[in-house]
């Protein structure tokens, strides 16, 4: 059974066996919602199913298994909703059957599937079950059949006898399948050169390539060979197969006669204060060859000219050369690098030699001791660590900033070793270490600071003597904490009476609330002298000065973050300090601030009567003072008085989130109140303590039941941009909605170079984008946190009783046969009006009365005003559409010459021409604005089937007319009756808060 | 019970949102028939709602079929009978079918009638000349009936000529506009683009202080000052002395670069005066959008904000759609 943390919230159900699908509802079965039409409550959920999700080696005969928490519904029972693919390819036949109640399904392909080969079974958002509770989310997982096949390589970035290869790139090798990672390492695959010398590379993988990155450059004009190893101890594929046999390819590099040069030493040439002990090391421009190194041809000496014998190492890509004295430098010497040109020299890889000899001299000091970390922050052993953490460490000597790198500095948690930034201050004392991502929660963490010479040393060259480790464990949770401070930033004329209050975003660790963690200073002054303390359950945070504060001056209030900052209850702290710098006048403040309160943020004049449920709606409040800089939102004050056991006003204040003059009490399951009527009071102060009108909201907490919920389940909506309905809905055999396209020059009539299907899917798709924007939902429709439960099909969906709407044509309640240049009914959709949505099955697809959206009244009447006006003014739609529009002499999309490559799939916009540029702007920009006009007047319409726009005031009504409009509507409110294609072309429309708040299931209708 | 209470209940309202096409004007300049008239009876049966009524006089057209008009009994988006009650007096814009009459416009086809609204109606039935159409819409502006005075406002854009009006039509015209400005009302599109079209150097002020709002209708007031109102005006009405913060001088800076126009950059350069470095990117890319060279961008601001401003300009020259995803 999945439990849900909201029910009008769209609602995250803990997982449950193998899966739960999110549920909308108060859980549990209904006889019967609205009207005759019964069902569940709530959204269809999977228990399991067989094959798992990435299954392997699953028999060839294997039916496919999928258990609901329902019964499914005949219907869905098909492969609309239930299909088994290979990559995008067409559904694979079989049978469908049903057992256990109909909960769980059964797919048997038609014939036996093919071997090594991965599927993927994709359950629809429409698949659903008997009660009408759909999926409402797209779910596949993937299996591969049995596996017996080794992987083969398909191909390799470089060919079998290439000659002239770069010399410092990657190979890449491409295998048929994705391969078992595990089996990828050094000793599976290699790069040698042709006398088997081994070449050390990063072997890399994703999915089924091989990545081949030799760490030094390649010497040139040498032949290679990069190997796979087959066989049992060889690569395989997931499913264990291994490669057949050993493979190889062969190669030849380029040419390289380009001489290397020396680009970087430490110790600088002439550097003094060096370590005896120090390794010398010389950066070159590419990678050099230590088995070029002849006695006579790299020296290093002293100031007598003795030589100091040392032994000779390579970084790993070869391009630093190390000289490691053997013995200890002397102390006050003077020495000498001398690398020689010519045939002792030292060469590059390729064996090409330096140009000129070239000599580096340092001078030796008395430092023989290596760096230590001081101290660090957070410190070894912390726990409840934040997971955006940044490490400080403090050294007891400066460092060398060129030993700090993701070498010597390493993260490594449970899951392995964490990408890191490691910044040295420019004094070299401090390190910075930065993880590349939020850190994962309550888990165990080292920090490790590498010893020796290929670790972090000192500016004398010195290793530290052993590696620094840093234990920690990270928070239980990833919630950062937020501070607002008020005075807000940038405030002026703050008055003198004022304290300083900041309200956290959760309970704060009280011990981190220090003077030293908050500072309140005169910009370039003193500190201001006042007393801290802490209330309202740990989250206000308030300072109060002794006496004023000074006047006319620039007052600085900063948060410290960081483990030394002020930290949430659960251990975690901002990333930086939160701040704020105001200037104060020499006023005092007497005046009472202002404060306003809605219940889900509905206007004031529409919240008498409001119902609404026991949980899952919102108390808003908007505050503001002088310059709205100046309230004390720790003061904030709400009393619940009601029926039953209320929350407190302290526990109100742990429930509300805060923005910059704002605030949100949200009424959450853990506190639903119980039915009956209710009154809210609030009241808030300013930071001078003067106390705001106390607000009243008086409304009605009624139950959730089926009978009033507009939806106990996510109503399906099919689009039916295929309408075809002229002549009384006989229709010619063409879709209204193409016809539409063709008289807007959006598609061309023969198609003549085949773009009308992209074009009407691209407007299609924009049309469902926006529509779905304005239902809350993400653009393909998915569920987001607050979204309404409807969701958009464009084909008959299962079983569920669901709502039809017909886009595309004219009225049908205007004259038949109307065309370019004849009036507009001026209408440009109707709908059936359903109060709470008792019915779900709306056919607003039928001509008497003539339903749907009628796109073709838009391009009538626009056409109209159009001839009107032209030349004396072009309107918005004509400038649009006439370089378009076969009807104003326009060009349609597919038959202009530069048609073929502007509407091409593979049009890339930044290598076209100016004019194919400008051809294409235009297509899309019409394109665009027929999308958005359509989806706007889809979701209009769609509102009126879904309870919009209940005539009257709650608690029976929305305030709507009785044209079922919203009265005194501004220029975006969806559910006006006025909607002018220049505002909607323009304008970003939304609900009105009521609309929204009813379509939220956030208030009811009793 | 709870589906017969539905199934009353369940009538169909159109989306008159074509209201700029349902405009009285409109209606009166091409609807057939226009009665004002007496409701005799509002009857509801068989989910048929009809309403009969008595013509009080003809103001266009001749009745030829009898007078009632019939729609479903379940409410709609665009509902014309709803509502209506025996004894109200209405002005009905009819087209007549073999089926029998039926409202234009659904809904906005019914007027509910007092003298002031009658009157206008008959005015602009028998007014046809556009110069006199335009003087007569001019005037109900101020119209005491809310319907006639949004639909002058909606109307207005939509007439021919608009542009040769007295002077007197052109102050009325702004102060509407300015009045409208203070509420968002919906007659607001409408007067913004009567008065571009008229005064375009008030709509330009005036759809600059919309456009500095930043709120949901600020991309409305965008669009005027780029497709309607002559660039000229536009620039001339830029309000760079009376900005008040960056977050406006950012705004300003990007509908400049947005004209296309060489003359904007004299005001684009004042931007480069803040201290704010946001400001002065967003500024030199309005230069470099406005054909500015590289060079004389980096000799105003630098090298490193000019370097930004390219690579700003570069990913913002391919057109963004809300809808489509090409």
């Amino acid at each position: 059974m999945a439990t849900y943390s909201s029910w009008s919230g769209f609602r995250f159900p803990a997982l449950v066996g193998l899966l739960a699908v999110c549920s909308c509802g108060l859980g549990g079965e209904s006889g019967g919602a609205g009207g005759s039409i019964g069902g569940g409550i709530g959204n269809l959920g999977i228990i399991e199913h067989s094959p798992s999700d990435d299954g392997l080696q699953v028999p060839v005969d294997t039916t496919i298994e999928i258990s609901f928490d329902g019964p499914v519904d005949a219907l869905s029972v098909h492969e609309d909703d239930i299909s088994l693919t290979v990559g995008p390819g067409a559904p694979i036949p079989g049978t469908f059957t049903t057992k256990q109640g109909d909960t769980v399904v059964v797919f048997t392909p038609a014939n036996v599937l093919a071997k090594a080969t991965d599927y993927t079974l994709t359950l629809q958002p429409t698949l659903c079950d008997k009660s009408f509770r759909t999926l409402d989310m797209t779910y596949s997982f993937r299996f591969r059949t049995f596996d017996d096949v080794p992987p083969t390589l398909r191909s390799a970035s470089v060919s079998n006898n290439e000659t002239g290869v770069t010399r410092t790139i990657g190979f890449a090798l491409n295998f048929d399948e994705d391969l078992d990672s595990t089996s990828i390492n050094s000793g599976t695959v290699a790069i040698k050169d042709i006398w088997g010398t081994p070449f050390e590379a990063d072997i890399t993988s994703i999915s089924d390539t091989i990545g081949v990155t030799p760490y030094q450059d390649l010497p040139g004009e040498r032949r290679f060979v990069i190997s796979a190893r087959g066989g049992p101890s060889g690569l395989r594929d997931r499913s264990g197969n291994p490669l057949a046999q050993n493979w190889s390819v062969q190669f030849t590099t380029a040419a390289d006669t380009t001489p290397p040069t020396l680009t970087g030493s430490d110790p600088g040439d002439g550097g003094s204060g060096v370590s005896p002990r120090a390794r010398l090391e010389y950066t070159f421009s590419e990678s050099m060859d230590p088995d070029s190194y002849e006695p006579t041809g790299l020296v290093l000496e002293n100031a007598f000219h003795n030589p100091i014998e040392f032994t000779l190492s390579t970084s790993r890509d070869k391009k630093v050369v190390r000289l490691m004295p053997t013995a200890p430098l002397v102390p006050h010497q003077a020495y000498a690098v001398r690398f020689i040109s010519g045939a002792t020299g030292l060469t590059d890889v390729s064996g090409n030699s330096l140009t000129t000899s070239i000599t580096k001299s340092f001078f030796v000091g008395l430092d023989t001791t290596g760096p230590n970390v001081a101290t660090a922050v957070p410190s070894s052993g912390a726990v409840r660590v934040s997971p955006n953490v940044q490490f400080e460490l403090f050294f007891n000597e400066p460092v060398k900033n060129a030993t700090v790198s993701r070498v010597s500095v390493v993260l490594t948690g449970d899951s392995g070793s964490v990408y890191i930034t490691p910044t040295i201050s420019h004094d070299g004392n401090k390190l910075l270490v930065t993880p590349g991502a939020t850190l994962a929660q309550s888990e165990d963490y080292v920090l490790r600071l590498v010893s020796g010479y290929d670790g972090i040393r000192d500016r004398a060259g010195n290793p530290m003597a052993q590696d620094f480790t840093l234990e920690f464990t990270t928070s239980v949770t990833a919630e950062l904490p937020v501070f607002r401070i008020s005075p807000m930033d940038s405030s002026a004329a703050v008055a003198s009476t004022s304290k300083i209050a900041i309200v956290a975003s959760g309970p704060v660790d009280p011990t981190t609330v220090t003077d030293t963690s908050i500072t309140v200073k005169e910009v370039g002054g003193n500190h201001v002298m006042g007393d801290l303390r802490i209330d309202k359950g740990n989250r206000a945070i308030v300072f109060e000065p002794r006496g004023t504060l000074p006047g006319g001056k620039t007052i600085r209030v900063t948060i410290g973050g960081g483990a030394s900052g002020v930290r949430l209850a659960n251990g975690n702290w901002t990333t930086a300090a939160t701040t704020s710098t105001f200037r104060t006048g020499f006023h005092f403040d007497s005046i009472p601030p202002e404060l306003k309160m809605t219940v889900n943020e509905i206007s004031a004049l529409r919240n008498e009567g409001l119902v609404v449920p026991p949980y899952g709606f919102a108390i808003d409040l908007s505050f503001f003072d002088t310059g709205s800089s100046t309230v004390d939102p720790t003061s904030l004050f709400v009393q619940l008085s009601g029926p039953g056991s209320v929350p407190t006003p302290a526990a109100l204040f742990g429930l509300t989130t805060f923005s910059a003059s704002q605030a949100s009490v949200q009424i959450d399951h853990a506190n639903a109140l119980a039915t009956g009527k209710y009154t809210v009071a609030a009241s808030i102060r300013d930071l001078s303590g003067n106390l705001a009108k106390t607000k009243l909201i008086k409304f009605t907490v009624a139950d959730a039941n089926p009978d009033v919920r507009p939806f106990e389940r996510t109503q399906i909506v099919r689009v039916m941009f295929d309408s075809d309905r002229e002549r009384g809905g006989k229709g010619n055999g063409q879709a209204d909605f193409d016809e539409d396209l063709i008289d807007l020059g959006l598609m061309a009539t023969g198609d003549p170079v085949g773009t009308n299907a992209r074009m009407r899917q691209l407007v299609t798709d924009g049309v469902l984008r926006i529509a779905n924007e304005l239902f809350g939902r993400a653009p393909n429709g998915a569920r987001k946190d607050g979204s309404v439960s409807v969701r958009l099909v464009t084909r008959k969906p299962c079983g569920a009783p669901h709502m039809k709407i017909a886009v595309g044509g004219m009225d049908p309640q205007g004259s038949q046969g109307r065309g370019y240049g004849d009036p507009s009914t001026g209408v440009l959709g109707r709908a059936l009006f359903d109060y709470r949505n008792s019915r779900p099955n709306e056919n607003n697809a039928g001509t008497s009365p003539g339903l749907g959206v009628f796109v073709g009244e838009l391009f009538l009447y626009q056409a109209r005003l159009y001839l009107d006006l032209y030349p004396h003014y072009l309107t918005i739609f004509g400038r649009t559409y006439r370089g378009l529009s076969p009807h104003m002499g326009g060009t349609p999309a597919g038959t202009h010459a530069l048609d073929a490559t502007v509407l091409a799939v593979s049009f890339n916009y930044n290598q076209a021409t100016p004019n194919e540029r400008v051809r294409y702007n235009a297509i899309m920009k019409a394109a665009d604005d027929l999308a958005k006009v359509t989806g706007i007047v889809l979701v209009h319409e769609i509102g009126h089937s879904l309870g919009l726009v209940a005539p009257g005031m709650p608690s029976a009504g929305l305030h709507g007319d009785l044209s079922l409009h919203n009265a005194s509507t501004g220029i975006t409110d969806v559910m006006s009756a006025v909607i002018g294609y220049e505002s909607m072309v323009s304008v970003k429309y939304a609900f009105r808060p009521l609309n929204l708040a009813y379509l939220r299931e956030a208030v009811l209708l009793k | 019970m709870l589906r017969i209470f539905f199934l009353t209940l369940l009538v169909t309202a159109p989306l008159a949102s074509q209201k700029q096409a349902t405009t009285l004007e409109r209606l009166t300049k091409s609807t057939p028939l226009i009665l004002h008239a007496s409701i005799e009876n509002v009857a509801l049966a068989n989910e048929t709602l009809a309403v009969t009524f008595t013509p009080i006089e003809v103001l266009r057209g001749t009745l030829t079929s009898a007078a009632r008009l019939v729609e479903p009994g379940h409410r709609h988006c665009g509902c014309a009978l709803h509502g209506l009650k025996r004894g109200q007096r209405v002005l009905l814009f009819l087209d007549q079918r073999r089926s029998g009459l039926a409202t234009r416009g659904g809904g906005r086809g019914i007027v509910m009638t007092d003298r002031g609204a009658l009157d206008a109606v008959r005015a602009l039935v028998k007014v046809t000349a556009v110069t006199a159409r335009i003087g007569l819409l001019v005037n109900q502006l101020a119209h005491a009936s809310p319907r006639v005075r949004e639909d002058a406002a909606l109307a207005l854009p939509t007439l021919p000529r608009l542009e040769t009006a007295d002077q007197r039509s052109k102050t009325a015209i702004s102060a509407a506009l300015d009045s409208a400005a203070k509420t968002a009302s919906p007659a607001l599109v409408g007067l913004l683009i009567a008065d571009a079209r008229t005064t375009p150097d008030h709509a330009a002020r005036v759809a600059w202080a919309i456009y500095l709002t930043a709120n949901g209708i600020a991309p409305l007031a965008s669009r005027v000052l780029l497709e309607e109102i002559p660039v000229a005006a536009t620039l001339r009405a830029a309000p760079l002395t009376a900005l008040r913060n960056d977050v406006a001088r950012i705004r300003v800076a990007r509908l400049l670069a947005d004209t296309g126009a060489a003359t904007a950059r004299p005001l684009v350069t004042q931007l480069l005066t803040t201290s704010n470095r946001t400001v002065r990117r967003e500024a030199a890319v309005a230069l470099l959008a406005l054909g500015s060279t590289k060079a004389v961008v980096e000799k105003s601001v630098g090298k490193t904000l000019a370097g930004e401003a390219g690579r700003t300009l570069a990913i913002r020259k391919r057109k963004r759609f809300q809808a489509i995803r090409p």
